[in-house]
């Protein structure tokens, strides 16, 4: 597959191509990040990071390629390799000055909300994250999930979150995280 | 419109602009509304971070080939060990005056049509390729090493050569021509040239200041002290009927590397003319 058949594969929400895309370009990105200090399990993270922020900005439609995939790719591996240095060196420097700052009740708010999301059927599951993270439009939402049109798509949408709201807020009250 | 409702609208930006303006001008005075937009925020962010691993995970599972092998190549450092075995006759025994002049004659023409340095070559030709915008690249990677890392300089310096380690390619043994007769001009037969793969290892101590640029052979390995960052470096071995020999090329120098010797030798660049031909020739 070329560089370009790979794109345009995904572009179209084709999860298989960015799967030949990471076995392709494994080797020098994860170099990129273990050259300079990091870890192979670092590397690979940046990499997936990198090759997921590549994902949704081809699939929502939002990226006109100017460059190599490897060479675009390449350059968020880089950017987000120095942010996780940058990460890490500030925390090295608030464990000396003894100031450690976690923010339990947030953390505690992303665990139920994992919670609630793994809860809910695949269909929901998909349709909300097709819709929120690939950015697909209604008509795409149906195509991929075999709904009979936008409006079902539309409906199963409204649905679906509400379903998702009702699961949350009820695990957060019980945990008396409201009010 | 309940307040969830609204709030949703608000988020997937289905509000008409005055009723967006509304219900911003309401967030300013409710802050309990603020606060159940903030939930709302994380959800949308939650089904986010799910898809961000449900990728990852599929990715994960997706079967990378060499990065293993790499890695364990890692252990055995930067190592360039490409090395041309050469069963070479005459070229180590100076002292016979017709080797000399049929090597030497060689070197110039015939030699250079020998194929086995272009098999070697494309080994580091191809490393390089795979890297994206190389000029970009290298200076982008100073970039992060120098000013970002909290590590000690020598740790940073020490994991850079990955960059530049030559792969030793499987295929490099069943190269379409892997060996071929070195014929001088005269027709004499030199001996043949064999690709192969070295079984020498070689390690790099960078850190010993006071021996810069030395080598020392211990059993099956080869260390070179300093450092061989700024250049690829390749060994040479050849078969000789006296026992294997070894030679350093490094950033265009060639160096004897005498397995004899005991502990740290420093590195003497060969300056003999007719070896120098044939090293470069053969290489």
């Amino acid at each position: 597959m070329t560089d370009q058949e790979i794109f345009e594969q995904v572009c179209q929400g084709d999860e298989k191509a960015l799967e030949v895309l990471y076995k392709k370009y494994y080797r020098m990105m994860t170099k990129m990040v273990i050259s300079n200090s990091g870890t192979e399990e670092e590397a690979k993270d940046i990499y997936q990071e990198a090759l997921v922020v590549f994902w949704q900005k081809a699939v929502s439609g939002n990226l006109v390629l100017t460059s190599k995939i490897s060479t675009y790719v390449y350059s968020i591996c880089q950017n987000l390799w120095r942010k996780e240095l940058d990460r890490k060196k500030r925390l090295s420097n608030e464990e000396k000055d003894g100031v450690e700052y976690t923010d339990y009740d947030s953390k505690e708010r992303a665990k139920i909300i994992q919670e609630c999301i793994n809860d809910l059927g695949d269909t929901c599951r998909n349709v909300l994250m097709y819709y929120y993270f690939d950015g697909l439009s209604m008509q795409d939402i149906a195509d991929k999930l075999g709904f009979a049109n936008t409006n079902t798509a539309k409906t199963k949408k409204y649905k679906c979150k509400k379903k998702l709201d009702d699961l949350v807020k009820s695990r957060y009250s019980e945990k008396d995280f409201l009010d | 419109m309940t307040n969830t409702e609204l709030i949703n609208a608000y988020l997937d930006n289905e509000l008409p602009d005055a009723e967006r303006t509304r219900f911003e001008q309401r967030l300013n005075q409710e802050p309990q509304l603020q606060q159940e937009l903030g939930l709302h925020k994380d959800i949308i962010e939650g089904i986010r971070n799910a898809r961000k691993a449900d990728l990852k995970h599929r990715l994960d599972n997706v079967p990378v080939g060499g990065a293993a092998g790499w890695s364990t190549a890692k252990v055995l450092t930067a190592i360039a060990v490409v090395a041309i075995t050469a069963v070479t006759i005459y070229f180590l025994y100076p002292e016979s005056n017709t080797a000399d002049k049929a090597l030497t004659d060689t070197s110039s023409v015939e030699q250079t049509e020998v194929p086995v340095p272009e098999a070697k070559e494309t080994l580091p030709v191809e490393e390089e390729t795979e890297e994206p915008a190389a000029e970009n690249t290298d200076q982008n990677t100073e970039e992060i090493v120098k000013p970002e890392t909290a590590q000690p300089a020598e740790e940073v310096v020490e994991k850079q050569p990955e960059n530049k380690r030559p792969v030793i390619a499987p295929s490099f043994e069943n190269e379409e021509i892997q060996r071929a007769d070195v014929t001088a001009p005269d027709g004499a037969v030199l001996g043949e040239v064999v690709t192969g793969v070295s079984n020498v290892e070689v390690e790099i101590e960078r850190n010993m200041k006071n021996l810069d640029f030395h080598y020392a052979f211990d059993n099956n390995t080869l260390k070179l002290y300093g450092n061989f960052d700024d250049d690829l470096y390749e060994i040479l071995e050849f078969n000789s009927n006296k026992g294997k020999r070894w030679f350093l090329s490094y950033q265009g120098k060639y160096y004897g590397l005498d397995s004899a010797s005991s502990g740290v030798t420093p590195l003497k660049e060969i300056s003999d003319q007719k070896l120098l031909n044939v090293l470069k020739s053969i290489r």
